[in-house]
């Protein structure tokens, strides 16, 4: 059984060949997948960048895979081979880092760059909504953050409040 | 054992057992989600319709 999800990462590489993106990182549930056991979303986010003097009038990617045939909307995000996807610009420099710092990782031989745990973990902390703070939990439960790292991002990031925050409601003391 | 014990045995396996599946091939863990993303899809007129027979009764309770 062939996976739908690859299609929809070689559509994203085929977009940075083709220069309509500068380069991608997934984020988001997705993007958690790759460190922590599978759960139930609706679609995929993609980071990526757009040059800081333009002002978005469209979502990146649009015109392009529009006329590649993906035109269906569903969940804010453009249907990209059975996944809706969320093309979100890196605004803060949190999500910046998260975006440079993305390590490139294969699914089925498909090349896909996907933000570091550390990162996805800071940007939840960041979000703070309820699902984000399972997911953090998971995270750390299922071993698959640094710890020095991610409390170096923390750090750098003014979220050393919200890291209390969280550690002091958490059931992993 | 204590049945606090039991419990936190339980709760110990539980969490060993999502390390390991954790730790799964990525194109298996995706395509669990795809699988999950197509149950929701499927799933979403029932609820809808739950959630539309909970407002009704709201209603009817607030009468």
């Amino acid at each position: 059984m062939s996976l739908q999800t690859k299609q929809t990462f070689a559509v994203l590489n085929q977009m940075v060949a083709d220069g309509v993106i500068e380069n991608y990182a997934i984020a988001g549930a997705i993007g958690a997948m790759f460190y922590v056991e599978p759960f139930s979303t609706k679609d995929l986010d993609v980071l990526v960048t757009t040059p800081e003097d333009r002002l978005i009038v469209e979502l990146p990617g649009w015109g392009y895979l529009k006329a590649h045939g993906y035109t269906k909307v569903e969940s804010e995000g453009i249907v990209v081979e059975g996944w809706p996807v969320q093309f979100l610009p890196a605004t803060t420099p949190l999500e910046r880092e998260a975006y440079v710092n993305a390590q490139m990782l294969s699914v089925e031989e498909v090349p896909v760059r996907v933000a570091r745990p550390e990162h996805l973990v800071a940007i939840m902390l960041k979000v703070g909504r309820q699902k984000d703070i399972a997911r953090i939990t998971m995270f750390l439960s299922q071993e698959a953050v640094e710890i020095s790292a991610l409390e170096d991002l923390i750090n750098r990031h003014g979220l050393s409040e919200k890291w209390l925050d969280y550690n002091e409601k958490s059931v992993l003391k | 054992m204590s049945d606090k014990g039991d419990i936190q045995e339980l709760y110990n396996q539980r969490e060993e057992r999502r390390k390991l599946r954790a730790k799964r091939p990525i194109a298996e863990k995706l395509k669990i989600a795809e699988e999950l993303r197509d149950l929701q899809k499927a799933l979403a007129p029932i609820r809808e319709a739950n959630r539309a027979k909970v407002r009704s009764l709201g209603r009817q309770d607030s009468d």
